[in-house]
C-alpha cells in the first residue's frame, strides 16, 4: 500500500480521536469542577457521593469501565451508541482524576487570602469565584495538562468497542497490509502531534492565567 | 461617657486544649488608639483575629459598635450569629494583615477598588477615585497598575492599608504590620499611620512589636501575657513606669536596660 494511502487512512482515524477528545474533555473539566467542589463545600451526603464517584473511576479499569457503558447497559435498557459511550466512559474517568486536582488545587490557595477576603466582607461565593478561584486555576493547570494527556492516549481502549479512532484504524491497516513498520509509526506520531497541539494550548493558558502572580507560565 | 465601641465579656477562646482566653474582659473607647505588647502566643493577635471574625469564641459576649459580634438576637434569645449577621458586622471592621495578603491576581488598584465594587455596590468611577485618593494618601499614586507582586515589602503593606481603608471601617485592626517587614521598610509604613492618626479620628487596634511606635500614637497601651492583660495604662506609664515585674521583664528585653 502507497504510504500516502496510509497516511490517508490513519488520518481519518485521527481526525474520530481528536472528535473524541475534543467532547470527553469538556465533560472531564465539567465532572472534575462540579465534583471537586462538591467534594469541597457541599453537606455531608453530597460529599459522600462526590467521593464515591471519585474512587470508583479512579479505581477501576478504563477500559471494563467503557464496556460496562457500552455492552452490560443495554441489559438494564439503557442502550448508548458507541461514540457515546466512550465519551462518557473517558470523560468520567480522567474527570475523576480531575477532581481532586481542583480540591488540591483550591487548598493550595494561602490561607492569607481566605482570611483578607472575609476581611473586606467578601460573600462565600465571592471569595470563591474572585479570589480563590483564580489563583486556584493556575495551579490546576499543570496537572490538567497531563491529565488532557493522559486523555488522548486513553482514546485509544476505544478502538476495542467498534470505534474507528487511530488505533482501530491502525490495527486493521495493519492486519490487512502488515506494513506495520510505517503504519505505527505514522500513529505515534499522530498521537505526539495531538498531544503537543494541548501542550501548546494548555501554556498558552498558563501563560494568561498567570498574570501578576509571578509563578508558571512559560518563559524561555 | 458613651458605651465602648469594643467590649469583651468573660470570653473565652481555644485552640484544642489550648487555652488561649479563660475570662477575657477588654474595653475600646470609640476613637482610642490601642497598642498591644506582650510576647508571642500571648494572644494578642487572637484578640485581633476574633474581632475580624476570623477566629470565633467559645464563650462570652463581645460587643461591637453596640451590637453582638459573635451573636444574634433570634426569638427573644441570643443565639450565635449567622453569616448574615457577620456579614453586617464586619462593615465596622477593617485589617491590616502581617503577610499583606494582597490579591496577587489583581493590579494595585484593583486589590482596592474591589471590595467596594462589589461588596458595596460602589459605582467603579466613585471606587477608583477614592482608591486613587488613598493611594496619593500611602503615597504609591505611580504603582496603580502594577501588580502586588513588583512591589517592595513596605509598598505592598501601605497597599493593604489603602486596601482596608476603601472599605471605611470604622475601627481599623493592625496585626503586627511592619513585622514580616525589612528594617529600612518599616518607617514608611509607620508614617503611613501617623499620617492617618493626624488627618481623620481612628478607633485603631494595633498589635506591634514596635515600642516605640507604640509609645508615640498610642492613647493607651495594654501589656498582654498568657491571654491576659497583665498592665495596662497611658504610655508613658507602661513605658517608664511599669508596675507589673513580668512588664518590666518584657520591656527589658526589647529595649535594653535603659527604660
Amino acid at each position: 500500500m502507497e504510504f500516502g494511502e496510509i497516511v490517508s487512512v490513519l488520518l481519518q482515524g485521527a481526525i474520530v480521536t481528536i472528535e473524541i477528545v475534543a467532547m470527553a474533555l469538556p465533560l472531564a473539566v465539567m465532572m472534575a469542577f462540579s465534583f471537586g467542589l462538591i467534594r469541597l463545600y457541599a453537606p455531608a451526603p453530597f460529599k459522600q457521593i462526590a467521593i464515591f464517584y471519585i474512587e470508583f473511576f479512579r479505581g477501576t479499569s478504563a477500559l471494563i469501565q467503557l464496556y460496562w457503558i457500552y455492552f452490560v447497559l443495554p441489559f438494564f435498557g439503557i442502550t448508548i451508541d458507541a461514540m457515546t459511550a466512550a465519551v462518557m466512559a473517558l470523560g468520567l474517568n480522567i474527570g475523576s482524576y480531575g477532581t481532586e486536582v481542583v480540591r488540591g488545587a483550591i487548598q493550595a490557595v494561602p490561607k492569607g487570602q481566605y482570611e483578607a477576603s472575609i476581611a473586606l466582607n467578601f460573600t462565600a461565593s465571592q471569595r470563591l469565584w474572585r479570589i480563590i478561584m483564580p489563583q486556584a486555576l493556575v495551579n490546576m493547570i499543570p496537572p490538567f495538562g497531563n491529565l488532557a494527556i493522559e486523555l488522548v492516549k486513553a482514546t485509544s481502549l476505544v478502538s476495542l468497542i467498534t470505534i474507528g479512532d487511530l488505533t482501530f484504524k491502525a490495527k486493521s491497516l495493519a492486519d490487512t497490509t502488515l506494513q506495520v513498520g510505517e503504519i505505527f509509526g505514522v500513529v505515534l506520531l499522530f498521537y505526539f502531534v495531538i498531544a503537543q497541539c494541548l501542550v501548546f494550548f494548555i501554556r498558552r493558558l498558563e501563560t494568561h492565567l498567570s498574570k501578576g502572580l509571578g509563578r508558571g507560565g512559560i518563559h524561555s | 461617657m458613651n458605651a465602648p465601641i469594643i467590649e469583651f465579656k468573660n470570653v473565652k477562646k481555644c485552640f484544642g486544649d489550648t487555652v488561649i482566653f479563660r475570662d477575657f474582659n477588654f474595653k475600646v473607647e470609640e476613637n482610642e488608639i490601642v497598642s498591644i505588647i506582650g510576647p508571642s502566643g500571648s494572644g494578642k493577635s487572637t484578640l485581633l483575629r476574633i474581632l475580624m471574625t476570623l477566629e470565633g469564641i467559645d464563650g462570652g459576649y463581645i460587643n461591637v459598635a453596640g451590637e453582638s459580634l459573635w451573636h444574634m438576637p433570634w426569638q427573644g434569645q441570643y443565639v450565635p450569629a449567622n453569616s448574615k449577621h457577620l456579614h453586617k458586622m464586619r462593615h465596622h471592621l477593617g485589617m491590616v494583615f502581617q503577610h499583606f495578603n494582597l490579591f496577587p491576581h489583581m493590579t494595585v488598584k484593583r486589590n482596592i477598588t474591589e471590595a467596594p465594587m462589589r461588596v458595596k455596590g460602589i459605582s467603579r468611577e466613585e471606587a477608583e477615585a477614592s482608591a486613587e485618593k488613598l493611594l496619593k494618601l500611602v503615597g504609591l499614586s505611580d504603582k496603580a497598575n502594577n501588580y502586588p507582586n513588583d512591589l517592595s515589602g513596605g509598598q505592598k503593606q501601605r497597599v493593604g492599608i489603602a486596601r482596608a481603608l476603601a472599605m471605611k471601617p470604622s475601627i481599623l485592626l493592625l496585626d503586627e504590620i511592619t513585622s514580616a517587614l525589612d528594617p529600612e521598610l518599616v518607617d514608611e509604613v509607620l508614617d503611613v499611620i501617623r499620617n492617618l492618626v493626624k488627618e481623620d479620628n481612628f478607633t485603631m487596634l494595633l498589635v506591634t512589636h514596635e515600642m516605640y511606635f507604640a509609645r508615640e500614637i498610642s492613647d493607651r497601651v495594654c501589656f498582654f501575657d498568657n491571654g491576659a492583660i497583665v498592665e495596662e495604662g497611658p504610655p508613658e506609664m507602661i513605658f517608664t513606669q511599669p508596675k507589673e515585674e513580668r512588664t518590666k521583664a518584657f520591656l527589658n528585653a526589647y529595649l535594653g536596660n535603659n527604660s
